[in-house]
């Protein structure tokens, strides 16, 4: 219940972040929505009642963090404009390969 | 040069020549030294100390050692040592600053000065220690009032004259003068009154001068005029208005200049590149090793957090002494132009950054369904072995035998070590009693070695050319153009100095890189090669055949087998995918048109130019690789500054290459990598050790090859020549850097001068 309502409070708020970060030059609501919608799913496999609301709990401090102009814009690019890495998705065939890409 | 090892360690080489007109071999320590048959210069006689054995007893002793007493400590040293030789040996610092151990005895600056004492009593002043022969029954004081008060008196005239700007002098910290002066001098100056003053000479856009600072203690004198062979440097005037100067306003026509800011004890020369940029406590000393030419000069690199500050040169009996070129020393502001540090991939005729995913997929779509005998792969000049190996293990594994090194003719062998290396060891010079060079300038090919052979001639070894005249800081014999003269030595008749080459009994040929890249190398090698074999420059003690080579990466690249596979011929089908290994001096027709190129190095450069592909890799300061030099030492480059950006290490690019093609190599560690060069040459194994003899096949070996050049003729047309053009810029490295430019655009303008 709590993660359905606290869903619900951020699809309100996001066409204001939108404009707060100037998003628009990025993405399209349509987008950004899937998104959220995304990293939503990514936890649905939680059942645990007291881990939903420690979730919920953060996320709320989050959204509140995000109104606050307490981030800043690349931070919400990096964690909700997600550019779509194609080479990331592919798992290197070894671990020399996968150092190999990551540094020296 | 106060360390006790370094003295040991130097007994062995140099006793020998302590043993005024004594031309027996003489077993020391095991090994064996054999004396050159010619006088022994005062360079010589000064050049070494030893330590003796401190146990043993009087008649123990070896005669050609004597005892003296060092404030009242008894020590044993060659005969013939100086003063002061005695004194470093029993450990005793004395101050000193005109004497160098390299550079001949000078006795100037008089702060080296000792009391001895024999049967007659205290010697009636100081003497001079560094100009002191050891007398049999002296005993020496360096702790006596007299002497104290003799070196505070110096090092108060020093400072007379001496200005008090340390602060904004480059050699503060590592400086002589001001050490000596905590040390020895007094606690305060008398002086009152207005100090001298000197104009700063223009010595060209290396060498800086602050000539106020100058002590006249005439090293760099001595060094221009002893080492590096040129008559610039020299003392005007005299008493107080004595100076150190080109008289007339000169460039210092050197390819060795450099070594004088090194030798100078105070700030009077310094390093123009280097000016103002650091103090010696900030840096970060790194032992490595020149890849400019090929004789693997030792080196010391200073950095500061990612940046190369200068370049030194370190101590190496057998390869360097103690000198470093200036191309090895002033080009490393090279490192930081010019670089490649992200891939590229080329999309509609442009080269644009990629990730190194995108690069390696490319690289994958581009080889995809080609055949081996349709690649081909080039090393370039500045190449470590272990990239060098794992790239021939990668294109062999894809099938591709077309693998060549750069400024060689196609066609060059590998099969025999001896063919190929500088057979006698480079200190092999020293022993020498003729040299001829064969279409070699090594003034420009490898300074250092030209200095060994000035050395070598100062002693009066004759050095004969055959080539194009060249000016080697010495006096040489021209014996003609073409390898046709070699024919009228090998008799031994027709000049004198053909008749001093018979006699000789350890003649030395040096094979200069030019004859490498000629077209009619194989006939030129085959007739050196009888050439070698009519005159007796190989025998079963000595083999004076020698070959110099003009690139670092060189004798490694053959070491390795980076040429096709025996038995094998490379393809005659143009190649559809060519893998440039930090080639950049490759010949244009080498890459055929519509080919696939991959430019894998760190300079963008010509190779960089036709890449479609670009994989940045690191450059010799950024990593640690192996190179072999041209007498077939191993040494080590280690890493001085972290690699740039995306770039990575090289051996490390062709690993990753190897594992998208399918191809994978077994190795992906550089341990992994070393003992897979072991495994083909074990040599890779014995690193920064002196390099074996290599077994001398070559008889048999052109003799099957005379069978391949028969019919051939040499193009006697084309005199021998160096293919170095510009000494100052031959490699990415240099090309980039902007002290090179400035000291080309320099010797340009000093020759248009002279003109």
């Amino acid at each position: 219940m709590a993660a359905r309502r606290f869903y619900r409070t951020v699809c309100k708020y996001l066409p204001t972040l939108m404009e707060m970060y100037k998003l628009d030059e990025l993405t399209t609501m349509k987008t950004l929505q899937n998104s959220v919608k995304n990293i939503f799913y990514q936890n649905a496999h939680v059942k645990d009642l007291n881990k939903i609301n420690v979730m919920v709990h953060k996320g709320d401090e989050e959204l509140r963090l995000l109104l606050r102009m307490h981030k800043q814009r690349h931070h919400v690019i990096t964690k909700y404009v997600v550019m779509h890495d194609p080479w990331k998705t592919k798992a290197p065939p070894s671990g020399f390969l996968a150092q190999f890409y990551a540094s020296n | 040069m106060t360390t006790a090892g370094m003295r040991v360690w130097s007994l062995a080489q140099n006793l020998t020549a302590n043993l005024v007109g004594n031309e027996t071999a003489w077993l020391v320590g095991g090994q064996k030294t054999t004396t050159r048959t010619v006088t022994t210069t005062m360079t010589r006689l000064f050049s070494s100390s030893a330590v003796a054995d401190a146990d043993k007893t009087e008649e123990e002793m070896p005669e050609h050692m004597m005892s003296t007493i060092v404030n009242g400590k008894e020590i044993w040293v060659p005969k013939g040592s100086s003063v002061m030789q005695a004194c470093d040996a029993a450990g005793v610092d004395v101050p000193r600053f005109c004497y160098h151990p390299k550079l001949s005895v000078a006795g100037n600056c008089r702060m080296c000065l000792v009391d001895l004492e024999n049967h007659m009593g205290m010697s009636p002043k100081p003497v001079a220690s560094c100009a002191m022969p050891l007398a049999p029954g002296t005993t020496i004081h360096t702790d006596t009032d007299r002497v104290k008060k003799a070196r505070e008196g110096v090092m108060e005239f020093l400072l007379l004259n001496h200005p008090l700007d340390c602060p904004i002098c480059d050699q503060g910290g590592e400086c002589d003068l001001q050490d000596q002066a905590m040390h020895y001098g007094s606690d305060r100056g008398r002086f009152v009154g207005t100090k001298r003053s000197v104009v700063d000479k223009n010595l060209g856009p290396l060498v800086k001068t602050v000539m106020t600072r100058c002590i006249h203690c005439t090293r760099c004198v001595r060094y221009a005029t002893e080492v590096a062979g040129v008559q610039d440097l020299g003392v005007t005037g005299r008493g107080g208005a004595s100076e150190i100067g080109t008289y007339v306003e000169k460039l210092m026509e050197s390819e060795m200049s450099g070594n004088v800011i090194d030798l100078c004890p105070v700030g009077a020369l310094t390093s123009k590149p280097y000016a103002f940029t650091a103090r010696q406590w900030e840096l970060k000393p790194t032992e490595s090793i020149d890849v400019s030419d090929a004789l693997g000069c030792n080196i010391r690199v200073d950095t500061r957090g990612t940046e190369v500050l200068r370049i030194l040169p370190r101590n190496n009996e057998g390869v360097n002494e103690d000198w470093i070129s200036d191309k090895a020393r002033f080009q490393y502001d090279g490192l930081q132009r010019q670089r490649l540090n992200v891939p590229m991939v080329k999309e509609n005729g442009a080269l644009k950054p990629a990730k190194w995913e995108e690069a390696l997929f490319a690289i994958k779509e581009a080889v995809g369904g080609l055949k081996g005998d349709e690649m081909k792969a080039i090393a370039g000049k500045l190449v470590d072995c272990e990239s060098l190996v794992a790239l021939k293990d990668l294109m062999n594994r894809l099938g591709c035998e077309n693998l060549s090194v750069e400024s060689v003719t196609a066609g060059m062998e590998a099969d025999v070590r001896s063919s190929y290396v500088f057979n006698s060891s480079i200190s092999g010079i020293d022993e020498a009693d003729c040299i001829v060079l064969v279409g070699s300038n090594p003034r420009v090919e490898a300074p250092v070695l030209n200095a060994r052979i000035r050395k070598a001639n100062y002693e009066a070894v004759q050095v004969g050319v055959v080539g194009a005249p060249v000016d080697l800081t010495f006096q040489t014999h021209h014996l003609g153009d073409s390898v046709a003269a070699l024919k009228d030595l090998a008799k031994g008749k027709g000049s004198a100095f053909a008749e001093t080459f018979k006699k000789a009994k350890r003649p030395l040929v040096i094979v200069g890189p030019g004859v490498l890249q000629r077209e009619d190398r194989d006939v030129l090698l085959s007739e050196i090669h009888n050439f070698v074999d009519k005159a007796g420059v190989v025998t079963d003690e000595w083999n004076g055949f020698n070959v110099l080579h003009d690139a670092a990466a060189r004798v490694g690249a053959l070491d390795v087998g980076f040429v096709p596979s025996l038995g094998e011929k490379p393809s005659d089908k143009p190649a559809k995918f060519v893998y440039l290994l930090g080639a950049d001096d490759f010949d244009a027709k080498e890459i055929p048109e519509g080919a696939f190129v991959v430019y894998q190095g760190h300079h963008g450069d010509a190779g960089a130019n036709v890449a479609d592909v670009i994989l940045p890799g690191a450059a010799f300061t950024e990593k640690s690789g192996l190179y072999v030099n041209s007498e077939g030492r191993v040494q080590m480059a280690r890493r001085a500054v972290s690699t740039l950006a995306e770039s990575r290490d090289d051996w490390k690019i062709v690993r990753a290459v190897s594992e998208v093609l399918g191809a994978t190599l077994p190795y992906d560690t550089i341990q992994g990598v070393r003992e897979r060069l072991v495994e083909i040459a074990p040599h890779f194994g014995k690193v920064d050790s002196a390099p074996e003899k290599p077994v001398w096949l070559n008889g048999q070996y052109f003799g099957a090859h005379a069978q391949k050049v028969k019919g051939k003729k040499a193009l006697d047309k084309v005199p021998l020549q160096t293919p170095i053009t510009n000494f100052y810029m031959t490699d990415v490295i240099s090309r980039a850097s902007r002290a090179m430019a400035k000291a080309t655009q320099a010797r340009q303008a000093a020759s248009t001068a002279k003109q």
